[in-house]
């Protein structure tokens, strides 16, 4: 309870954070909505009388106007809001869950633990983000799976070097040793003990891990490696690309998705600056 | 003679959400040139920030709210901070509780009594540095070392640098916070004899902040008792320590362990102080005063001095009954029923 | 009810090696308290720690009530634990600042396998003995809502909620007010008294020690240099570096001993290389054995051991 009237709080206080936050929250409500907001089914091919509606200008019946096979692109860029956060917040709570549990073994056990991690965690940090996510959707098969996968084994080491910062710091207190003083094991004490004092510091990289995940999709959709079934900004990208949207002037297909991209994208970082009143108080005080 | 520096019914608040912070609400003491004066009381009781008002350096969320504050005849109470800067270092000086707070650790000792003696004093460098050699060996300090950085030196050597450097331009008044708490005895008592070395060599006026009995007994020729904000018996070490009169001090003095005593049991003092932002009506002590009276409890009793001893209790003229009450751990221990 | 026979513990290899306990040999009997007292990096700390187990020494042996404990590990150590516990310095740190008092005080009971039906009588009792009532008005409450005198009271009802034979309280009140000290201090002797505990105190100020402990060591630069009967050791100390100690504290009395400390140097000097004593380079009666041999801890008069030369 305290946690929510904080939030609460914070959000009343911090513009930065009340923005992404509302952001999130509009992207999350229309994904929700999807079916009852979108005038049209995205993969629909809309026609007008006979002839398919291609290229259609912004209109009052096409408020965003209609892609090169005839679809509506307010509908895509709707119903994109689902892969967006399907894939954001998946990858995400993926990244976090991973990052978290290897800073934290290794911040609390030290020895060969934390020099595994830590070996572990620059070799994957001095991996290109890209070309290695390339890499990998080539190898399999294309794909929202392997996007997210991709994202989860090469964003964990930001989180994991941050959450063992502060599981070294946190390790030193009087109550870790109170805790084993009381007979705790260790695994009780960094899971019961140490990690609910991490997890803010966790949220808040992960709130910026969404970002960085909706921008792989989007990355990958565009370059031709996403799934090309779903409708997501990242493909709307793609078709709008290679169907030469840019040289045709059709603006209002490509700028709605990459506009998305970029919303969503700040809205992670303006949580994470918003937030760091909350989780460092210290500084403020300054 | 008259007083260095004298306060009268001085107060200080700093601005908080909840109100106002009576953190300093009625202190009045004396303190006559040439002597070692401590201002003893317990964490929250405002010494730090009485002491932080003299110097002038309080926070922006303080201020002066009432009283009056005499230094070397000049009421100092309202001086804009130009002026305070002016004073400071060359009339008073301070000496903070940890010599990190003090010394620049990426600064030679000598670049800090060089800043000091050529920056305010205007000395030129040849005689500031004769001057830095010179306080290094008034508180038993090599002069080598002026050329070391500060955590080179241990922490006692530190405080006595802390120190050498505050009479770096001759101040009337040294204020020490705490200057001896985080240091280890045997070291504190070396920093303990520097203290009264000069005292006794330079005829400096000290105003000792600390919480300990036993340090204000060691040093002090006189002490002011800090309660809630308040000052509540003032006078000369002896007669506060041999012949307190309000029970707090009573309770406090029998609260530390005489070594070379009897072993005589501790006194515990229930309860906690009073909230400084709303403090109660009359006595704040009266909460936790065994001896406290209906009276105590509604009227705030005045600061009554006699023969310089001056203390602020309704039952002060009873001390001498209450004082053989006090000594008694059970008088103390019933208040934890209460 | 615990013996330390030669524990050392020294951090770090090699050239860098620090031996903070050297050589350690102590024993504290049920019901009985001992204190340490020392100036900082004297060891009292790390001695508190290796003998409660938190860390392990380098050499030496630890008995706890007639088992060897010295390299105990995993459950074996777990087990320990409830027989042994810590009073923290530092009530303000001592407890998980998101745990209820409550919750802080069943931890234990939980990890010794206290079944849950017993655990509100348990709470309910030590509440009681530290003086916390009515135990329903603290229980809800988080650590950063009470003082810091509470917060001790709650440490040392954690500490004593696992029925422990041994308590050590590593500098129980140096961080509160001094009007709030003697509350705890009296209840520690409570529940000393009527729970038969032994009793380590751990601390700087010699003055309180002489208070609360029968027995006191004195510790010099990882070594136990003297120790006996507290009032003994106090009345007539033989170790020139406690005569020193005991010169230096002052007392809440005006008239009392300014004269210079019969001691040299400070502790920040290089230690002097060994062999030989430890305090030589310090000590105003330093003569030519001193350079040559280290002292051992002897007994000098019965229970009174003393590491120096001078009394032969």
């Amino acid at each position: 309870m305290r946690g929510v009237s904080a939030v609460l709080r914070l959000l009343r206080n911090e513009p930065f954070a009340a923005v992404g936050g509302l952001i999130y929250a509009v992207v999350a409500l229309v994904a929700l909505l999807a079916p009852l907001i979108a005038p049209y089914n995205p993969r629909e091919i809309l026609r007008t009388g006979r002839r398919v509606a291609r290229y259609m200008p912004v209109s009052a019946e096409y408020w965003l106007g209609t892609t090169s096979s005839g679809r509506d692109v307010l509908s895509q860029v709707i119903y994109g809001t689902r892969a967006a956060l399907l894939v954001g917040l998946t990858a995400a709570v993926a990244v976090v869950a991973i990052g978290t549990v290897l800073g934290l073994l290794s911040g609390y056990l030290g020895g060969w633990v934390d020099k595994a991690v830590t070996r572990g965690a620059d070799v994957v940090l001095g991996l290109p983000f890209l070309p290695s996510m390339l890499v990998v959707a080539a190898l399999t098969r294309p794909g929202t799976a392997v996007i997210i996968g991709s994202v989860a084994l090469l964003l964990w080491p930001n989180t994991a070097r941050v959450i063992r910062a502060q599981v070294l710091s946190l390790r030193e207190r009087a109550w870790v040793d109170a805790a084993r003083m009381t007979g705790c094991s260790s695994t009780r004490i960094m899971f019961v003990h140490i990690l609910p004092q991490v997890l803010p510091l966790a949220a808040l990289y992960g709130s910026v891990a969404i970002g960085w995940a909706i921008l792989a999709e989007a990355s990958a959709s565009f370059l031709g490696f996403g799934d090309p079934e779903t409708v997501s900004w990242g493909v709307m990208l793609q078709e709008a690309y290679a169907n030469q949207a840019l040289s045709r002037g059709a603006w209002n297909w490509f700028t709605p998705p990459g506009v998305a991209i970029v919303l969503m994208v700040m809205a992670g970082f303006l949580i994470s600056r918003g937030s760091e009143k909350l989780l460092f108080p210290k500084l403020a005080e300054q | 003679m008259t007083a260095l520096l004298s306060l009268d019914a001085f107060a200080v608040h700093y601005r908080t959400r909840s109100g106002p912070l009576r953190a300093v609400d009625g202190a009045t003491m004396a303190v006559p040139p040439g002597s070692i004066t401590g201002l003893v009381g317990e964490s929250g009781c405002g010494k730090s920030t009485l002491a932080r008002a003299v110097m002038g350096s309080l926070p922006d969320v303080a201020k002066v709210a009432g009283g009056r504050m005499v230094f070397e005849g000049q009421d100092i109470t309202h001086l804009p901070e130009r002026a305070r800067r002016h004073l400071r270092w060359r009339r008073m000086a301070f000496v903070p509780q940890t010599a990190m707070n003090a010394l620049d650790p990426v600064q030679r000792l000598l670049g800090h009594f060089l800043e000091v003696l050529q920056g305010r004093g205007g000395f030129s460098r040849s005689v500031a540095q004769a001057r830095a050699a010179e306080l290094f060996g008034l508180v038993g300090l090599n002069p080598d070392r002026l050329a070391d950085y500060p955590h080179q030196f241990s922490g006692g050597m530190r405080q006595r640098a802390s120190i050498a450097l505050a009479l770096a331009l001759d101040p009337a008044l040294v204020i020490a916070d705490e200057p001896v708490t985080a240091l280890d005895v045997i070291v504190q008592r070396q920093v303990l004899d520097v203290l009264l070395a000069l005292q006794a060599r330079l005829n400096l006026s000290v105003v000792l902040v600390t919480h300990d009995m036993a340090v204000v007994a060691y040093t002090c020729d006189r002490v002011a008792v800090m309660y809630a904000g308040q000052i509540v018996e003032s006078g000369s070490v002896r007669a506060v320590l041999e012949a307190p009169l309000h029970p707090y001090s009573m309770g406090l003095t029998h609260a530390f362990p005489d070594l070379q005593g009897s072993e005589a049991a501790l006194v515990p003092i229930e309860g906690s102080p009073p909230s400084l932002l709303n403090p109660p009506p009359g006595c704040r002590f009266a909460p936790r005063c065994p001896f406290a009276q209906e009276r105590c409890r509604t009227v705030p009793p005045p600061l009554v001095a006699q023969d310089g001893h001056a203390v602020a209790c309704w039952r002060a003229d009873e001390a001498v009954a209450l004082r053989g009450l006090a000594a008694e751990p059970a008088t103390w221990a019933a208040m934890a029923l209460v | 009810m615990i013996e330390a026979i030669d524990l050392t513990k020294t951090y770090g290899a090699g050239l860098r090696a620090v031996p903070a306990m050297a050589a350690v040999s102590l024993a504290v009997r049920q019901g009985e308290a001992l204190g340490i007292v020392g100036e900082s990096g004297c060891g009292k700390t790390t001695t508190a720690r290796t003998m409660l187990r938190l860390e392990e020494p380098s050499s030496g042996r630890l008995l706890f009530d007639g088992r060897d404990v010295t390299h105990l590990r995993g459950e074996a150590l777990r087990r320990f634990r409830a027989e042994a516990q810590l009073v923290f310095q530092n009530p303000f740190d001592a407890l998980n600042p998101r745990f209820t008092i409550r919750r802080s005080l069943a931890e234990p009971l939980d990890n010794f396998g206290v079944p849950r039906a017993e655990h509100a009588a348990r709470i309910e009792a030590v509440m009681r003995r530290v003086l916390l009532l009515p135990a329903a008005q603290w229980l809800d409450r988080r650590p950063h809502e009470l003082s810091g005198g509470q917060l001790q009271r709650v440490v040392l009802a954690r500490a004593l909620i696992p029925g422990p034979k041994l308590l050590v309280a590593d500098e129980p009140v140096s961080m509160l007010d001094v009007s709030v000290r003697a509350g705890i201090l009296n209840l520690l002797r409570r529940a000393r008294d009527e729970l038969g505990l032994a009793a380590i105190y751990i601390s700087h100020d010699l003055a309180l020690i002489r208070t609360v402990c029968e027995r006191t060591a004195v510790m010099y630069r990882g070594r136990v240099v003297e120790e006996g009967p507290t009032a003994a050791l106090v009345a007539a100390p033989h170790h020139p570096y406690t005569r020193a100690l005991i010169a230096a504290v002052p007392v809440p009395r005006v008239d009392q001993d300014r004269t210079p400390l019969p001691i040299r140097g400070s502790l920040a000097d290089a230690p002097p290389p060994a062999p030989g004593c430890g305090f030589r380079n310090r000590c105003p009666a330093a003569f030519a054995r001193c350079d040559t041999d280290t002292p051992a801890l002897r007994t000098t008069d019965p229970g009174r051991r003393v590491a120096c030369h001078l009394g032969d």
